[in-house]
């Protein structure tokens, strides 16, 4: 993972990758996957920077590369924060878009609360004298017919 | 990442018996990039809970561990709040 300093153009950051896949190519490594988080908020201040881009790169790099590639990275300037790490060979990965897809939708609060309760209790035969009182804030005559409907069944059943 | 976990809060209480979470949905790795899986993992200090409060078994603390400080290193996950 790289973290590069958030004035950096969208074309200059192109140009990074680019040349960073060829100084990999150069020395027997390859990319196998890139994946843009965008510009993101740092969860802390890096020097005088509040936010970074950030890049997950996937790769694959000869063994005796890795200290070159420190010492690449930790030369570059435009390079906040880096992060190289070791990942299994079956590791998996999801995209960050589509891990954002994926995400459930907060949800919109159910307005069947009152009446649900108010049937329930219909439902017991109990507490008439309070489905009454709760009448009288909501619909009245629509929960009247709804509470006659109920007690109806509750015969039926009993 | 893509997998769907179920974390229980009060693990120790709920349960006869402590089961580890990542042990029961088979996640072998926890990932640093992996920060709705991380952030049970922390109190309302950004610290790194405790194995009595989290209800892990030991192998698993230890690469939630790893996996938190690697995020902090990134600054995707803050040291204190």
């Amino acid at each position: 993972m790289l973290v590069y300093q958030p004035d950096l153009l969208e074309s200059a950051k192109d140009k990074k990758l680019r040349d960073f896949e060829k100084f990999l190519e150069e020395n027997g490594g390859k990319i196998k996957m890139k994946d843009d988080w965008g510009k993101r908020k740092l969860a802390y201040r890096i020097g005088k920077h509040d936010a970074g881009i950030y890049v997950v790169l996937n790769l694959v790099l000869p063994p005796s590369f890795n200290k070159e590639l420190d010492e690449h990275m930790r030369i570059d300037k435009d390079i906040v924060r880096y992060l190289l790490t070791a990942v299994a060979d079956d590791y998996n990965y999801t995209k960050f878009e589509e891990e954002k897809k994926m995400e459930p939708k907060p949800e919109v609060p159910s307005m069947a609360r009152k009446p649900s309760s108010v049937s329930h209790k219909a439902s017991t035969g109990t507490a008439t004298t309070d489905v009454k009182d709760k009448g009288k804030k909501a619909d009245a005559e629509s929960l009247d017919t709804k509470l006659g409907k109920l007690l109806e069944g509750g015969d039926l059943n009993m | 990442m893509s997998t769907k976990i179920i974390f229980s809060t009060n693990q120790k209480h709920s349960l006869g018996k402590r089961r580890c979470t990542f042990c029961t949905n088979q996640m072998a790795e926890i990932d640093y990039k992996d920060l709705g899986t991380i952030k049970h993992f922390m109190d309302g200090f950004r610290r790194i809970k405790n194995r009595y409060y989290t209800g892990v078994c030991l192998a698993h603390q230890k690469k939630i561990a790893n996996a938190i400080k690697r995020a902090r290193h990134v600054a995707l996950v803050p040291f204190t709040n």
